[in-house]
């Protein structure tokens, strides 16, 4: 990592824990020495639905200081673009890319040389445990990093693929979709890992690196989906406009560019009961339990804790994408 | 071609000034584009000797020398106008030599069939008012207008800026461009019956042959099989067509693994179906 050690990124111990709960609703918490300013910790910012509970506040700090060790892969020297719900699903929530007005001085900060007309210049660099408790203090209950780092932001780190389910693509079809990827990757000999977006969809990341640029990426994927889609035409639409595309699929290849985003694993959704999306074995996609939105923030623990975090296996992987 | 060492510096087709406002610049306009033909001569078959033509006057038959020629316009009925070189240059006198951009008008508001011939800018002189305008136009999406002389014949012209450089496009004028309604067969168009399912239809293969443009992917292959041929011929061998390449080996795989894969999956499907229906 280029800045920080990897101590910034530590989930909290015992002692850090319950001095959380001892602050009740608001107050100061030292986390891996860092002192955090956190209120209305008993607010909810998402409400409760059918058997899984409202997400307050205190949640949302409980869930991101939690999976930090995890967020390190995704999130370390990214710039990132935050989904904020400050009063709940119910307010206004927004989406924001430049540094929040009236953030801590440690908080890392990274100047965009590109950034152009209404992009931001000023962004969030998460860095640790501390930012991340900091954000979730915020109401940024979403966390959708670059695929570039800040060190080197031409170089596309993963080939994102994107199955955005249209009005009529039941889960079997997204499945259908996301096998057909298992089966092309397997026959590229090149990995890559799926996850479940917490919303409807289904994501793919595979592992780029090395010197691709985003043209190589978006290329790729691109050609990638184009073979997927020519199998299976019935399922999918390749119009941009949701009203045109008579509620078939999209294989969303368009956000392999260097200023767009997915949300990041183990990252809240912003929707009721807290779904997350969360990295799954390929094997899972035959489970018939699997839904898209099958984990929320009250069980999402449990299942790291059973099946630990599928992509860590891409981290650091460099391959090269071949033209199709 | 002039490559290495030499820079590329064609003869001038114009030089002189680009000036808006109180800015002037000096410049020099080259041709952008070169075009790339084979150019063959003639010859006579039996004497493999090259063929010249002669100016020859149509009444006595006999050669007329350059300087015994004038220019004349045809104004009907066997009868001539003789124009001498100081009455053209009479009508454009002081404008020979300056373009004056009169406004930086939209890129887009120019149908791009007026687009004549296009030009480098080079600057010619000092150098700082060109970068200005170039820097002060890029990204405007506006390109400056006027008009200039240039052999003769005033043109109008457009500069645009790419960044790093101006570039000079001559342009047609407005009443050169053969309006639509002068051709047959427009009308009809405008009348077809078109259902929604055949514009669907051809919208999605529109969309699906989308891709972005690559200059590097095109080559003139007429021109390259033209050259080829010559090649052959001049050291005795006859030319053999190529045959067109196939699809890669990776490509057709995968296809035949998704087909696999998804067949698989629906009989998989099928047989689930069954036992739990």
């Amino acid at each position: 990592m280029a800045s920080g050690s990897s101590d910034d990124w530590r989930s909290p111990t015992d002692d850090e824990w319950d001095a959380l709960e001892e602050l009740g609703d608001e107050g100061t918490w030292e986390m891996a020495g860092t002192e955090v300013r956190l209120s209305s910790l008993d607010k909810e910012l998402l409400p409760a639905i059918d058997e899984r509970p409202e997400v307050t506040k205190g949640d949302l700090v409980r869930h991101v200081a939690g999976f930090a060790p995890q967020f390190e892969h995704y999130l370390a020297d990214r710039a990132v673009n935050l989904l904020r719900v400050p009063d709940g699903l119910d307010g206004d929530s927004f989406w924001q890319q430049a540094v929040p007005q009236g953030a801590p001085e440690w908080v890392r900060r990274w100047q965009d040389p590109e950034a152009t007309g209404r992009q931001a210049h000023d962004r969030v660099v998460v860095d640790g445990t501390a930012s991340l408790v900091w954000l979730a203090q915020m109401a940024a209950v979403e966390l959708h990093p670059w695929t570039s780092s800040v060190t080197s932001p031409d170089v596309a780190d993963y080939a994102l693929v994107d199955i955005d389910p249209g009005e009529d693509t039941t889960w079997e079809d997204s499945l259908t979709l996301a096998r057909l990827f298992r089966t092309a990757l397997a026959e590229l000999d090149l990995v890559g890992c799926p996850k479940v977006t917490g919303k409807r969809g289904l994501q793919i990341w595979v592992p780029a690196g090395g010197d691709a640029g985003f043209d190589d990426t978006s290329r790729f994927v691109e050609q990638l989906s184009r073979h997927v889609g020519g199998i299976v035409p019935e399922l999918v639409s390749w119009r941009w406009r949701t009203d045109e595309r008579q509620g078939k699929a999209r294989l969303d290849y368009t956000q392999n560019a260097r200023h767009k985003t997915l949300v990041a694993p183990w990252s809240v959704r912003a929707a009721p009961g807290g779904p997350v999306s969360v990295p799954i074995g390929w094997d899972e996609l035959d489970d018939e339990d699997l839904r898209p939105d099958r984990w929320c923030v009250a069980d999402v623990a449990a299942r790291f804790e059973s099946a630990g975090d599928p992509f860590a296996a891409l981290v650091g992987v460099t391959q090269e994408l071949p033209d199709l | 071609m002039s490559v290495g060492t030499v820079r590329y510096m064609a003869r001038p087709s114009w030089s002189g000034s680009i000036s808006f406002g109180m800015v002037s610049l000096p410049v020099a306009i080259v041709p952008a584009v070169r075009r790339q033909t084979v150019s063959f001569n003639q010859l006579d078959s039996e004497s493999m000797s090259r063929i010249r033509y002669r100016k020859v006057a149509d009444a006595t038959g006999e050669e007329v020398p350059t300087e015994q020629i004038v220019r004349a316009a045809d104004v009907g009925g066997g009868n001539y106008v003789v124009v001498d070189d100081d009455e053209l240059d009479a009508l454009t006198p002081e404008r020979s030599d300056e373009l004056a951009i009169e406004a930086f008008v939209p890129a887009d508001d120019i149908d791009p069939l007026a687009y004549d011939t296009s030009y480098y800018v080079v600057p010619d002189g000092a150098v700082k008012p060109y970068a200005l305008l170039t820097r002060a136009l890029a990204g405007t999406g506006r390109v400056g207008l006027g008009s200039f002389v240039m052999r003769r014949r005033e043109h109008l012209a457009v500069v645009r800026s790419d960044g790093e450089r101006l570039l000079l496009s001559t342009i047609a004028w407005p009443d050169e461009v053969v309006p639509p309604a002068d051709l047959d067969g427009f009308d009809a168009v405008a009348d077809a019956d078109l259902t929604e399912k055949e514009l669907d239809m051809a919208e999605n293969l529109v969309e699906a042959m989308s891709e972005d443009f690559d200059p590097e992917a095109f080559t003139d292959e007429y021109r390259t099989a033209v050259e080829e041929l010559i090649d052959a011929k001049a050291e005795g061998q006859v030319p053999v067509a190529e045959t067109a390449s196939e699809r890669s080996a990776t490509v057709v795989d995968l296809t035949e693994a998704l087909e696999a894969s998804l067949a698989d999956a629906r009989k998989k499907k099928g047989s689930r179906q069954k036992t739990t229906g």
